[in-house]
């Protein structure tokens, strides 16, 4: 997990607040999120890191949103989600968040 | 009726439309086309056919459930329909559903549920055109499955 001041936490936390509106604007109306990996605002947010994971997990915990999951996939590598569980958005979300506590993430 | 919607989807107003429920992530397009209100249907989340980005994936998909390539959009006897949409790049964008009356629903993304007159009434540059009508008989007598 990489440590970062807390200068530099608010200016992520900053970041990730200006793109997370644009995302979630970008995907509005949208199925096929997976097809949006090559958008300039994906792009960013993948670029910004692990230090926005915890900021993704936090939204997911207040609203479980299908668009951050490709998001957590493209900067983790990871797909925390059983298969019984495929497709069902709220279960998905709490698996993501129960893969963070695992972690040690503050979600 | 919604302004964003109308803003959204500029063919929507004239075409004729009617919100048929409130917003939810539970489900997306593919999925209420498929009948399911459960899961949010999408390769790399769920998705139970040919996997991928394009609409061969999609047209895959409804050929898993039955489904073949028709030529056009009018209602049928007997059989139901889905329009299904690409965009310029050729990714899938959305799935329709025509339902027994003739009028089509659709699910907006995470976005909310409409019923609108035709396939055209989404076009543009959200989901792109109309690129594939397939067809299946109706699982029952009466008509469509939602």
């Amino acid at each position: 997990m990489i440590t970062l001041t807390p200068e530099q936490q608010q200016d992520v936390a900053r970041r990730f607040q200006g793109l997370a509106t644009r995302w979630i604007a970008t995907t509005r109306y949208r199925s096929n999120t997976q097809a949006l990996r090559n958008h300039p605002v994906y792009q960013e947010l993948v670029a910004l890191g692990e230090p926005v994971v915890p900021l993704i997990l936090m939204e997911l915990g207040r609203q479980p949103r299908v668009s951050w999951f490709v998001v957590l996939t493209g900067i983790t590598g990871e797909n925390p989600v059983p298969p019984a569980l495929a497709g069902q958005v709220d279960a998905t979300a709490r698996a993501w968040i129960d893969w963070g506590r695992q972690r040690g993430y503050a979600v | 009726m919604s302004a964003e919607l109308e803003g959204a989807f500029p063919n929507l107003a004239a075409d004729g439309y009617t919100v048929a429920s409130s917003k939810t992530q539970a489900y997306n397009c593919v999925a209420w086309a498929a009948g399911d209100a459960s899961r949010w249907w999408e390769p790399g989340i769920y998705w139970p056919g040919p996997t991928g980005d394009d609409l061969a994936a999609l047209t895959g998909l409804f050929t898993a459930l039955g489904y073949v390539p028709c030529v056009g959009d009018e209602l049928e006897a007997g059989c139901e329909k889905v329009a299904l949409y690409a965009d310029d790049q050729g990714n899938w964008t959305h799935a329709a559903l025509q339902l027994p009356d003739g009028w089509w629903t659709s699910k907006l993304g995470p976005d909310e549920d409409i019923l609108h007159r035709t396939p055209q009434a989404l076009l543009g540059d959200l989901y792109g055109q109309v690129r594939e009508i397939m067809k299946r008989t109706s699982p029952t007598s009466s008509g469509g499955t939602i």
